[in-house]
């Protein structure tokens, strides 16, 4: 390689110090190739060797503002990556939490399948595995969504926000993790839909509501107890409103990687 | 009068010309300045991190593709989305320069579009 092309490749090396070892050599590499490609193409126009590598340089420009360049490049890519991880890892135990839900306690199952109480005393073998195919198909259906809307990283962030689920999942639905699963599936809606979050997060509360009247859960308390659970329930909405609005504001002030 | 391209307009002349068809980061170059005869100059040093940024956004994909002779040669081709963009983008590119054109009118300093 010629040393005006080497000396100019040391420079970037120098201002590519940000990047990982890694990276770093595959971004040289690359950039050695380009410039290859430009003197082998200047040559075939008829130019020396030297004036060949010359005009490749100055085609490229100064090698600090490439390598600024090269850097501010993969420090955008870096923040999509990390947003998509954590968008990932955030809503699958929120998708997976509701999809669940609707399946065993939205009363949907009792809609779809109006015989499912009787099955279940006759042969309760047969019908939890039919539960337990639905649960199969809403693990299914979390990597579905998730991996759509956060492809980078999905696969990763599904694995923690699995073991996140796994963990928690002996708890129960029940009182404060039902307040962590609205509040985590605003973020996740938040980070997905920054910019009209709060009215997905409230057309998602009306149908789960109308799900809820369906199954007669929609009443109105008539005892201290009851009126004590639907303001415990009330505070699960409002988690899930209030958390998919601060996450879009804040995912507003910083603003996902715009477009060059 | 030759110019260097702003910055903000390279992805969209980057899309526009692989809407033609795949093309090479040289070849792209080379394109813009053919087209602009030559009033326009785009630099590598600008051209391959925007290149980078577009793959990043899955508007184009880049293949190493070996050559006979010399170095591989990375040949980047829109993807549907990147077509899609292409085309929103040339549209805001040109209602802006119509707009600059006839703001420019009406204060006097050139015809009206």
């Amino acid at each position: 390689m010629h040393h005006l092309l080497k000396n100019y490749l040391a420079v970037v090396a120098a201002h590519l110090s940000p990047l990982p070892k890694a990276q770093r050599d595959e971004e040289l590499w690359e950039l050695r190739e380009h410039l290859l490609n430009a003197v082998t193409v200047n040559r075939e126009q008829g130019q020396s060797e030297d004036e060949a590598a010359r005009a490749a340089l100055e085609q490229f420009g100064a090698p600090d503002a490439l390598g600024d360049n090269i850097v501010w490049a993969w420090r955008r890519g870096e923040l999509i990556r990390k947003r998509s991880f954590w968008g990932a890892a955030v809503s699958t135990p929120a998708v997976l939490g509701y999809l669940i839900y609707l399946v065993a306690g939205s009363g949907l199952l009792n809609r779809v399948w109006p015989s499912f109480n009787e099955c279940y005393l006759a042969h309760p073998a047969y019908t939890m595995a039919v539960i337990h195919g639905l649960f199969f198909l809403c693990y299914g259906l979390t990597g579905m969504i998730v991996g759509g809307v956060f492809p980078k990283q999905a696969v990763k962030g599904l694995c923690l926000g699995l073991a996140f689920f796994t963990l928690v999942q002996p708890l129960g639905l029940d009182g404060g993790l039902c307040w962590l699963v609205f509040a985590l599936t605003g973020a996740a809606v938040g980070v997905a839909f920054p910019s009209r979050a709060v009215r997905i997060v409230c057309v998602g509360l009306v149908v789960v509501a109308l799900l809820w009247m369906g199954r007669g859960g929609l009443t109105v308390p008539t005892q201290p107890r009851q009126f004590l659970f639907r303001l415990e329930e009330t505070s699960w909405w409002l988690a899930t409103i209030l958390s998919a609005w601060a996450v879009s504001r804040w995912r507003g002030r910083h603003a996902r990687p715009g477009r060059v | 009068m030759r110019r260097e391209l702003p910055k903000g307009d390279l992805p969209a002349l980057i899309l526009a010309v692989l809407g033609a068809g795949p093309s090479h980061g040289y070849a792209i170059a080379r394109e813009v300045e053919r087209l602009s005869e030559n009033a326009l100059h785009l630099r590598e040093g600008s051209l391959y991190p925007a290149l980078r940024v577009l793959e990043q956004d899955g508007l184009i994909v880049g293949a190493w593709q070996p050559q006979p002779k010399g170095a591989d040669r990375k040949v980047y081709a829109l993807t549907e989305a990147g077509a899609k963009e292409a085309q929103k983008r040339t549209q805001e590119l040109k209602d802006y320069a119509t707009l600059i054109h006839t703001m420019l009118g009406r204060i006097g300093h050139a015809p009206s579009a």
